[in-house]
């Protein structure tokens, strides 16, 4: 039977407030049930990512085009994929284009997506269809809404063109798409679309679970809405932040593919040439598959780098705090 | 500690001992591998290359890529040939659209602005004067010029971008059938002073306008005509008009009318008017080229390109291909200038190269004397390196078919005077030859000539501004 415990042990310890099921205690059996429900997980985890990173930590040793069994065929080259990369131009690009991306995506990411949350944390009528309605970028795919911001951004009849003029812009000639500095934010405005339903969801999970005792009492003392963004609501989604941040990372490392390679395909002149097109492009257009596995494991590197970052100014905000 | 806890503990160890042991491994003796390949060697990388080059430029790029094969083997070249009809802006509009463009793209000279305002190719300027690739001034001034948009070019932003770099240079010059010139009592002494008169005399490279109208008269004999000049702005109009002193057909208007032009045209004139021209009708069944005239015997000395030698070498003029059969001339001075036109084929790194270190690497490699010498071999090459066009031993100068007085071509692609204009819808096309052939027939059926001049420009102008409505 589940035992009482008290409420401001159950907050503290991140539970729902109410009634908290203590955790029973172990029982024979409890290992191979375990083992029995996570091992095929665990099972599919290591076939289908275990395996690929180490595997592509390994062919970037090696070169190969596809052709043949690669225990065969592949050819061994010690780190010149690496030291390739030093000389290739297109590398220093597409990694700085990436950074770009990632910086100018993830970070109004975070912030648009709680005060989106913000803005839909309260009852009122009609609530749950709104808060569908914001589900709608994250159900549609990014190949169909890469199409349909290619319309917006169509330089003669597209949407934003026609906002360009209407506020007395001008907007580029050749189209947002076309244009070198106009292209990659419009693709980041397209990911940061695409990726604010998931960041919604997380937040309004977290800011669900502040207690609405510590906002009025914050309220009575005299805070002002700012004062209570800054000093209840950001520190209570601090642990999610660092989720939402990371997720967006993952999306715009990743998910950035799919955008430029239906709206842009590296161009204009190198503008969109983010790292894993670059990639794609090296192993599936080249067939430089040991070249490509190295500039994976350099992503993957600039990947784990960042997250480093984020946790440690995390772990910085919160010490200082 | 329990037993199993400190068996997974040592487990773990191994693993990580293992793995960084391999790692390390690897990368030791990958390091040796690669340190030792980029020392041996500079502007060599691996993968793949692709170019897209001209029907007519196959041989000598094969020949060039022959040569970066052996130097850089591991840089796999692929090609596609194409024509200059205009289908090829297309053909690569397509592959643009496709995301397939070639890293490395052929234009010419007055096709450039299409490719360049298209968005087909990149501004070279970032990767010019560096230190991995060539000073801009590498290359003939008067052949680079072809790829610069100038100021008062569109878009605003290309002007001073260099788009291409020049592979040739095709300056003209006069060809002569030799045994013509002897028949008629001359002789070429490059050096020497030029005497002559309707009997014969000496012709030297820094013969004149003037004198060059007396030798071909003189050559006009039975149904040989003394010259074959080209109704062509760019070989022979703008520059001769630039010498007197205006540009013809500038970025942003033309002077086709002034007193420039009329004592321009009426050297140009002189030859067809006094009948030692090949007449322009004969020209026009030609496309404009006098090439056929010369290599029929029809015309004694006529205006051409080194690009023009291949076919000259088996023509009737030189039918064994011996190089004592015909010989090369310098464009007759004006004012004391070689009013020399030129153009060129070029190349140029594409927007959507995904091989760019390779795209550099080749061509920095086909510049050098060693990349130009396949080239240059073929006999239709004189390159656009200014050192290398300069130099009196390099492979082109020695070409078995070279004609007599071959240094000529040097003298021609250093005094380069107008080329192709770099403003889309300026360079010469169609319609502006056209009014050109207008103008003449009208001056020949008897229209005076400035007056001709006059309706010419009224219709240049108005091509002009169609031109920039167009860009608009």
């Amino acid at each position: 039977m589940a035992k009482l415990i008290p409420e401001p042990l159950a907050e503290s310890a991140g539970a729902p407030v109410g009634l908290v099921a203590q955790a029973p205690a172990k029982k024979r059996g409890d290992g191979l049930a375990a083992g029995f429900m996570i091992g095929p997980n665990v099972t599919l985890f290591t076939v289908f990512v275990v395996v690929p990173i180490f595997g592509a930590l390994a062919l970037s040793f090696f070169n190969w085009n596809l052709s043949g069994d690669p225990f065969t065929t592949a050819k061994w080259v010690g780190l010149s994929n690496y030291t390739k990369m030093f000389s290739d131009p297109l590398v220093l690009i597409s990694v700085k284009n990436t950074l770009y991306f990632v910086a100018m995506g993830v970070v109004p990411t975070v912030f648009i997506s709680l005060g989106l949350a913000m803005l839909i944390n309260f009852r009122f009528p009609g609530v749950s269809i709104v808060r569908s309605l914001y589900l709608v970028p994250a159900a549609v795919s990014l190949a169909a809404s890469a199409v349909i911001w290619q319309y917006i951004y169509e330089p003669k009849f597209g949407l934003l063109s026609y906002l360009f003029d209407q506020v007395g812009l001008t907007p580029p000639i050749n189209g947002f798409l076309s244009t070198t500095a106009y292209a990659l934010p419009s693709l980041d405005l397209v990911c940061v679309w695409t990726t604010l339903p998931i960041g919604v969801l997380l937040y309004l999970a977290a800011l669900q679970r502040i207690p609405a005792s510590v906002i009025e009492a914050a309220t009575l003392d005299g805070a002002g809405w700012f004062r209570r963004v800054r000093y209840v609501i950001w520190p209570g989604v601090s642990n999610m932040t660092l989720l939402v941040a990371i997720i967006s990372l993952i999306a715009f490392t990743a998910g950035g593919f799919d955008l430029v390679n239906i709206l842009t395909r590296g161009q204009p002149i190198y503008a969109t040439e983010t790292l894993i097109y670059y990639i794609y492009y090296t192993a599936v257009n080249d067939f430089q598959w040991g070249y490509a596995a190295a500039l994976s494991v350099l992503q993957f590197v600039i990947i784990v780098g960042i997250l480093v970052l984020l946790v440690a100014a995390r772990q910085f905000l919160v010490r200082r705090s | 500690m329990t037993r199993r806890t400190r068996s997974v503990r040592l487990g773990k160890r191994f693993i990580a001992v293992a793995g960084a042991s391999a790692l390390a491994a690897g990368l030791a003796g990958g390091v040796g591998a690669s340190v030792a390949s980029a020392k041996a060697k500079p502007f060599c990388t691996s993968g793949p290359l692709t170019v897209t080059v001209f029907n007519f430029s196959e041989v000598p790029f094969k020949a060039a890529a022959a040569g970066f094969k052996k130097y850089c083997p591991s840089v796999h070249i692929t090609f596609a040939v194409q024509t200059t009809d205009n289908l090829y802006p297309v053909a690569l509009q397509t592959e643009k659209l496709a995301g397939k463009l070639t890293d490395i793209v052929e234009t010419y000279d007055s096709l450039s602005p299409t490719l360049e305002t298209d968005g087909l190719v990149q501004p070279l300027n970032k990767y010019l004067n560096k230190k991995d690739f060539y000073p801009a001034n590498y290359w003939l001034k008067g052949m680079s010029q072809s790829y610069i948009p100038p100021k008062g070019a569109l878009p605003q932003k290309f002007v001073g971008e260099q788009f291409f770099v020049p592979i040739e240079a095709d300056a003209t010059v006069f060809y002569y059938n030799v045994a013509d010139l002897t028949k008629a009592g001359f002789t070429v002494n490059p050096t020497g002073t030029t005497s002559v008169s309707a009997s014969g005399g000496t012709i030297s490279d820094s013969w004149t306008w003037q004198q060059a109208e007396t030798v071909w008269s003189a050559l006009t004999k039975g149904s040989t005509y003394g010259v074959c000049e080209r109704p062509d702005w760019q070989a022979e109009w703008n520059p001769l008009i630039k010498v007197e002193g205006a540009t013809a057909l500038g970025e942003a208007s033309a002077n086709v009318s002034g007193s420039a032009a009329l004592n321009a045209f009426q050297l140009l004139l002189g030859p067809e008017q006094n009948g030692s021209d090949v007449s322009f009708a004969t020209l026009t069944k030609n496309g404009d080229q006098c090439d056929p005239s010369f290599e029929s015997g029809q015309a004694a000395m006529s205006v051409g390109v080194r690009g023009d030698l291949p076919g000259i070498i088996g023509s009737q003029v030189d039918p064994t291909g011996s190089p004592t059969d015909i010989g090369v001339l310098p464009i007759p001075e004006v004012d004391g200038v070689h009013p020399t036109g030129g153009g060129s084929v070029a190349w140029g790194v594409s927007t959507q190269a995904h091989h760019l270190k390779a795209a550099l690497d080749f061509l920095h490699y086909f510049y050098s004397p060693a990349g130009y010498a396949g080239a240059e071999a073929t006999g239709g090459i004189v390159p656009a390196v200014a050192s290398i066009a300069a130099d009196p031993t390099a492979p082109w100068t020695k070409f078995a078919g070279n004609p007599v007085n071959n240094a000529a071509y040097s003298i021609s692609a250093a005094s380069v005077q107008a080329i192709a204009p770099q403003t889309q819808g300026t360079v010469f096309n169609d319609l502006q030859a056209t009014f050109l052939i207008n103008m003449i027939n009208s001056v020949l059926s008897g229209t005076s000539l400035q007056s001709a001049l006059n309706t010419m420009q009224t219709a240049v102008n108005s091509d002009y501004a169609s031109a920039k409505s167009g860009l608009g």
